[in-house]
C-alpha cells in the first residue's frame, strides 16, 4: 500500500514538476515579450487596470495623428499620400515591390506591425509622412493638396468609429457625421464616449463626460502622454489658428466593411476597431501568462512536497530514454532547434526583415550597433512568441540532461558506440604486445594519410597551375587547401585518441612496475587503489596481486613458524635445563665425596664435562634460534675493533698458551671504529679463534688481521687444518663440526652463532676454503 | 646460631642437592616446594635468606619475592631456568637481591649465599657512609687505608692490583681503555698493554668476584675498555 502510493506520489511530483516548469516558461516568455518589446512595465500595468482600449499610449497617438491630419485638411495643407499620385501608397500596393531597399524595410515594418496592431501602423505610416512632407510639400500644388485632403476624407469618412468634424474658419469643411452636429453634446451620436474638440489654439478632451488635462504645465516633453498642439512649445502650424476639429471616438468600435481582400483599405478604415481587439488580445495575453506563471508557481511548490523520489524519477526517465540511440538525440537535439527558427521565419515572414537587418550590417553607413541591436531584439521578440517551440527544446535539452546524468555511459549506446565496441572488443582479442605494435602503425598510417593529402594539393597546383584562370586556380586552390586543412584536423584527433591510449598504457606499465619495486621493497601490503585501465595489464597487475598474495602468506607463515620455533626452542631448553640443574648438582656434591674408588672418581670426571657441554649446548642453541629469528637484541654502540680483537686475543690468552698453536696478529696501531654489539662480537671471535685453536694443525700459526677497506672494517682469522676439509661443506650450518664423529667438545654451532651475531650487528660473515687453509671474513661497515 | 636459609623449587631433587650443598656450608635449611608453603614456613621460622625458583605451582616465586618484600628485608636469591637478561631485570625489579640462572654452579651459588649473609647477618645492612670509604655492593674500599673488602672480609691485592683497584673505584662505572690504565698504574707509555693490563683484570676478578667467568663488577666493555661497574644498592 505504501509503497503504491509512493509511486503515485513520485508520479504526481513529477507532472506537478513538468507542468509547473511549463507553465512558469510560458508565462515568463509571454510577459517578457510584451515588457521588453510591447510598452514595458507602466503599459502593461495600465492595461492590466482598464480595459478600456482608449487607454492606451496607441489610441492617444492615433488621436494627435488624426488630429494633425484633420488640421492639415481644414487648413488646405497636402495630407500626405491622399493624392492619387505616385507616392499615394494606399492605392498603389503593387508599385511597393520595385521600390528602393529601404521601401523594403518599410513593407517590412509593417508586415510585422500588422500583426502587432493598427498603431503600429499608424504610427510608422504617420511619421513617415511627416518626415516626407517636410522634404516634399514644397513641390505639391494647390489641386495637389486639395486632392489629397479629398482623398483622405473619402477613406475616412467609413469608418464611423471616428467622428469628425472639420471646420475652418466658422466654415463645416470636412465631416463624416452629416445627421449630427458634434459641437454640440446633446446632438452625439450614441456609443462614442471620447470627445475631443480643437478650437485653433488648444484641445479639450472629454472622456465619459469629464474633462482631462492634457497640457499639464504647459511644456511638451518626450514622451508626455498626448502630443497635440497647443503647448506653449508644441503650438501647431500657423493656419491651423482658424481651424475648429471635433473628433469624437467609439467606446466599443464596430467592423465597417467585411470585404478583407477585395478592398485592402478596410484594415485602414477599421483601424480603431482593430486598435480595440488587439488591446483585448493583449490583455487577454498578458491575463493568460500571469494565470501561468501563478499556476506554474503553485504546481512547483506542490512538487516541492511531492518530490522524495526525485532521483529515482529522473533513473525512471532516464531507463526509457536510454533506449534511444545517442545519435537519434543529437540529431533530435540540433534539428529542434533549426526546424523551429526555420518554421518562424517562413511563419512571420521574419526572415525577410532578419535578413535585411543582416544585410545592413553590410553598409558603411548603417551604425553597427543600431543594426545589431534591431537584430536581437528582432530574434529576441521572434523567440518570446513562440513559446511553445522553445518549450518542446527545452524539455529535449532537459530529458538529454538527465539522460546524461543518470546514464554516463549513453553515448555508448547507438550506432558508433556499438562500432567502438566492436573495434575494442577485436582490439582486445588480440595480445598486448601485438596491440602495442599496432598503434604506432595507426599514427604511421595517419602521418601517410597526411603527407600523401598535401602532395595531392600540391601536384594540383604544379600541373593545372598554368592551365587555369586565375580565379578557377584560387577556387580550386581553396577547396583543396580546406580538404587538406579537414583531413589534417582528422587526423590529429585520432592521432590524439591514439597518444591517450598509449600514455593510459604507459600509467599502466609504470603503476605496475612501481608495484613490484614496492613489493620487492617487501611491502606486502594490499594496496585496493592499484589497478590498471588497460585489460591486459589490469591481467598482470591481478597477477601480481596473486604472487603478493602468496609472499604475504608466505612470509606470514615463515615468521609464525620462526617464532614457533624459537618459543619451542626456549621451551625445550628450559625443560633440559631443570634436569640439568639436578644432574649438575649431584655431580659436584658427588665430586666432593672423598674416599671414592679412582675409577668411579674418574666416570664422575667423565659426567662432569659432558654435563658442562650439555649445558653449553642448551644456551648455544637458545642463542642461535633467536639469533636466526631475528629477536636477538643487539645494543650497538661505536667501538673499536682492533681494541675488541686485542682484548679477545687477551682474554683467551690462558687458553692461547695451552693450545699447540700460536696466534699471529695483524691489527692496525690506528682505531678502527665500527658500531656493534661488543657483547656479541666478542662472541663471535670468541668462537672463531676457539675454533682455530682447536682444528688447527699443531704447531701451525692462527692469523688474526684486521684491516680498513673503502666503508668496511674487515678482520679475518686464517688456520691451517689439521684435517682435510670437505669443500662442500657448509661450515656455517648449524651442529656442522670439522670432526664429523661429533666426539669432540664442541656444540657444532660455533661458526653458526658466530655468522648469526655477525649479521645481527650489521655486518657480512664470509668463510673461504683454501686447500687446507681456513678463513673466515667478518666484514663490518666502518664509522667515519 | 646456624643461619637459617629457605630454599623453595618444584623440583625436590634440587631442593635436596641445594640443601645438601649449603648444609656442608653449615646453614639450617628450610625445604619448600611452592610459594605458599614458602611463605607459610617464613611466618613459623625465622629466616636468614630465601633462595626461590619462578615458576612454581600454586604461587609462583616472583609474586611470593614480592610478598616477603612487604614485610620482610632478607636477602632473596632468584633462581631460575630463564636466562634472559629481560627475566633477570623482571626479578631484581621485582625485589629479589641476586638472580642466579640455571643451570647453577654449585660453588657459585655457594659463594652467593655467603656473600649475601654475610652482609645481611654481620653488617646488617648497615653501610656506613664515611669520607674515606667508597661502597659499591658487595665491595668496599678504605680510601686511606687503600684495602679493599669484600662482604666485610679484606682481599689481599697485589701493590699493581691494588692501583688498578684504587683508579677503577675512585671513577666507579667510567670506561677506562688498556693504555689509560696501563700509564697510570705503571706510569709508562702503554704499548700492547691490552694483554698485561687483562692479566691483572683477570686476578683482580678471580679475588672479587663470585664468578670470575661471568664478572658482575669488574667488567671489559668490548672494543673500548674496563671498568668498575657501579651497583645500584
Amino acid at each position: 500500500m505504501a509503497t503504491k502510493w509512493k509511486k503515485w506520489k513520485s508520479n504526481l511530483g513529477l507532472l506537478a514538476f513538468v507542468l509547473g516548469v511549463s507553465l512558469l516558461i510560458t508565462g515568463g516568455m509571454g510577459l517578457c515579450q510584451k515588457l521588453l518589446f510591447q510598452g514595458g512595465v507602466q503599459s502593461m500595468m495600465r492595461m492590466l487596470k482598464m480595459a478600456d482600449y482608449q487607454e492606451s499610449q496607441q489610441f492617444r497617438d492615433f488621436i494627435a495623428y488624426r488630429l494633425n491630419d484633420f488640421l492639415n485638411m481644414a487648413s488646405g495643407e497636402y495630407v500626405y499620400g491622399y493624392d492619387g499620385s505616385e507616392y499615394g501608397y494606399m492605392d498603389n500596393t503593387a508599385a511597393w515591390t520595385d521600390n528602393t531597399l529601404q521601401e523594403a524595410e518599410i513593407i517590412n515594418e509593417i508586415q510585422m506591425e500588422a500583426q502587432e496592431g493598427a498603431y503600429a501602423v499608424s504610427e510608422s505610416a504617420s511619421q513617415w509622412d511627416e518626415s516626407e512632407r517636410f522634404d516634399w510639400e514644397p513641390e505639391y500644388t494647390d489641386a495637389q493638396k486639395k486632392a489629397s485632403a479629398k482623398n483622405y476624407h473619402k477613406y475616412r469618412k467609413r469608418d464611423k468609429n471616428l467622428l469628425y468634424r472639420i471646420s475652418y474658419a466658422g466654415k463645416l469643411c470636412y465631416t463624416n457625421a452629416e445627421e449630427s452636429d458634434l459641437s454640440n453634446p446633446n446632438e452625439w451620436p450614441k456609443g462614442y464616449n471620447f470627445y475631443l474638440h480643437f478650437d485653433g489654439k488648444k484641445a479639450v478632451v472629454q472622456k465619459d463626460g469629464k474633462a482631462l488635462n492634457i497640457y499639464g504645465d504647459g511644456y511638451y516633453r518626450e514622451g508626455d502622454a498626448w502630443r497635440l498642439p497647443g503647448y506653449k512649445n508644441l503650438t501647431g502650424k500657423e493656419s491651423w489658428k482658424k481651424a475648429d476639429v471635433v473628433i469624437l471616438a467609439a467606446e466599443q468600435p464596430a467592423l465597417y466593411s467585411q470585404n478583407l481582400y477585395g478592398d485592402e483599405l478596410s484594415y485602414w478604415v477599421n483601424e480603431l476597431y482593430f486598435q480595440s481587439q488587439n488591446y483585448e488580445e493583449m490583455r487577454r495575453q498578458i491575463f493568460f501568462a500571469l494565470a501561468c506563471l501563478s499556476a506554474g508557481a503553485v504546481l512547483l511548490v506542490c512538487y516541492l512536497f511531492l518530490r522524495e523520489g526525485r532521483r529515482e524519477i529522473g533513473q525512471r526517465v532516464a531507463r526509457l530514454t536510454g533506449k534511444i540511440w545517442f545519435e537519434w538525440k543529437i540529431l533530435l537535439l540540433v534539428a529542434l532547434p533549426v526546424v523551429w527558427f526555420v518554421h518562424m521565419l517562413e511563419q512571420d515572414g521574419m526572415g525577410a526583415e532578419i535578413w535585411s537587418y543582416a544585410t545592413e550590417l553590410g553598409y558603411a553607413e548603417v551604425p553597427w550597433s543600431y543594426a545589431t541591436q534591431e537584430l536581437s531584439g528582432l530574434v529576441c521578440e521572434t523567440l518570446f512568441m513562440h513559446e511553445k517551440g522553445f518549450l518542446l527544446i527545452f524539455w529535449a535539452i532537459c530529458l538529454f540532461v538527465n539522460d546524461l546524468r543518470n546514464q554516463p555511459r549513453s553515448y555508448r549506446h547507438g550506432l558508433i558506440g556499438r562500432l567502438v565496441a566492436l573495434l575494442n572488443s577485436r582490439d582486445l582479442t588480440r595480445s598486448l604486445a601485438k596491440r602495442m605494435v599496432r598503434r604506432p602503425y595507426g599514427i604511421f598510417a595517419l602521418t601517410l594519410a597526411q603527407i600523401v593529402c598535401f602532395l595531392c594539393v600540391l601536384f594540383t597546383f604544379l600541373i593545372f597551375g598554368n592551365q587555369m584562370s586565375a580565379s578557377g586556380l584560387l577556387a580550386m586552390g581553396n577547396i583543396l587547401l580546406l580538404a587538406a586543412l579537414a583531413m589534417t584536423a582528422l587526423l590529429l584527433a585520432s592521432e590524439i585518441f591514439f597518444q591517450k591510449k598509449n600514455r593510459g598504457l604507459a600509467f599502466d606499465l609504470e603503476r605496475l612496475s612501481e608495484r613490484i619495486s614496492s613489493i620487492r621493497d617487501g611491502n606486502y601490503d594490499a594496496d585496493p587503489e592499484f589497478t590498471a585501465e588497460d585489460p591486459d595489464v589490469r591481467h598482470m597487475t591481478m597477477e601480481l596481486e596473486e604472487i603478493r598474495q602468496g609472499l604475504e602468506t608466505a612470509v606470514e607463515e615463515q615468521t609464525r613458524s620462526e617464532r614457533m620455533k624459537v618459543e619451542l626452542v626456549a621451551n625445550v631448553s628450559h625443560d633440559i635445563k631443570t634436569p640439568l640443574t639436578s644432574i649438575i648438582s649431584y655431580i659436584q656434591l658427588m665430586k666432593q665425596e672423598e674416599g671414592l674408588p679412582e675409577y668411579v672418581a674418574d666416570y664422575i670426571r667423565i659426567l662432569d664435562e659432558k654435563s658442562e657441554r650439555l649445558k653449553n649446548m642448551v644456551q648455544d642453541v637458545f642463542a642461535i634460534s633467536k639469533a636466526a629469528s631475528g629477536q636477538l637484541a643487539v645494543d650497538l654502540e661505536e667501538l673499536d675493533l682492533g681494541k675488541l680483537l686485542y682484548q679477545t686475543l687477551a682474554d683467551m690468552e690462558e687458553a692461547i698458551g695451552e693450545s699447540p698453536v700460536s696466534v699471529k696478529t695483524e691489527i692496525p696501531k690506528d682505531p678502527v671504529p665500527v658500531l656493534a654489539d661488543g657483547q656479541r662480537m666478542y662472541r663471535v671471535f670468541q668462537n672463531l679463534i676457539g675454533n682455530a685453536m682447536k682444528y688447527s694443525l699443531e704447531g701451525s700459526r692462527v692469523y688474526v688481521a684486521l684491516k680498513a677497506e673503502g666503508e668496511l672494517a674487515v678482520a679475518s682469522v686464517k688456520n691451517t687444518s689439521s684435517q682435510e676439509l670437505d669443500h662442500g661443506m657448509d661450515f656455517a650450518g648449524r651442529f656442522t663440526r670439522g670432526d664429523q664423529s661429533r666426539t669432540d667438545g664442541g656444540s657444532g654451532l660455533g661458526l653458526s652463532i658466530a655468522k648469526s651475531f655477525t649479521e645481527a650487528c650489521g655486518g657480512t660473515f664470509q668463510l673461504e676454503v683454501i686447500a687446507d687453509l681456513f678463513v673466515v671474513t667478518v666484514s663490518l661497515p666502518l664509522v667515519r | 646460631m646456624n643461619e637459617c636459609i629457605l630454599v623453595t623449587d618444584d623440583d625436590r631433587e634440587i631442593v635436596k642437592a641445594i640443601a645438601i650443598l649449603l648444609e656442608k656450608e653449615g646453614y639450617r635449611i628450610l625445604k619448600a616446594y611452592d610459594g605458599l608453603q614458602a611463605l607459610d614456613l617464613l611466618m613459623q621460622n625465622q629466616v636468614h635468606l630465601v633462595i626461590m625458583d619462578v615458576m612454581m605451582p600454586k604461587l609462583d616465586g616472583l609474586s611470593a619475592v614480592m610478598r616477603i618484600r612487604e614485610r620482610k628485608n632478607i636477602p632473596i636469591i632468584v633462581l631460575s631456568a630463564k636466562s634472559e637478561e629481560t627475566d633477570k631485570v623482571l626479578g631484581l625489579s621485582m625485589g629479589a637481591d641476586d638472580y642466579v640462572a640455571k643451570p647453577y654452579n654449585p660453588a657459585e651459588l655457594a659463594a652467593r649465599v655467603k656473600s649475601h649473609l654475610r652482609r645481611y647477618v654481620s653488617l646488617g645492612g648497615i653501610h656506613t657512609a664515611a669520607n674515606d670509604r667508597i661502597q659499591n655492593g658487595r665491595l668496599c674500599y678504605h680510601t686511606d687505608a687503600r684495602a679493599l673488602y669484600v662482604d666485610g672480609e679484606p682481599v689481599r691485592l697485589t701493590a699493581t692490583e691494588t692501583k688498578i683497584v684504587d683508579l677503577l673505584m675512585h671513577n666507579l662505572g667510567r670506561i677506562f681503555p688498556a693504555e689509560e690504565i696501563y700509564e697510570r698504574v705503571w706510569e709508562e707509555p702503554g704499548f700492547s698493554s691490552e694483554n698485561t693490563v687483562m692479566v691483572h683484570i683477570r686476578r683482580i676478578r678471580e679475588k672479587i668476584e663470585l664468578n670470575p667467568k661471568e664478572p658482575e663488577y669488574l667488567k671489559v666493555v668490548w672494543g673500548i675498555g674496563y671498568k668498575m661497574e657501579k651497583m645500584e644498592k
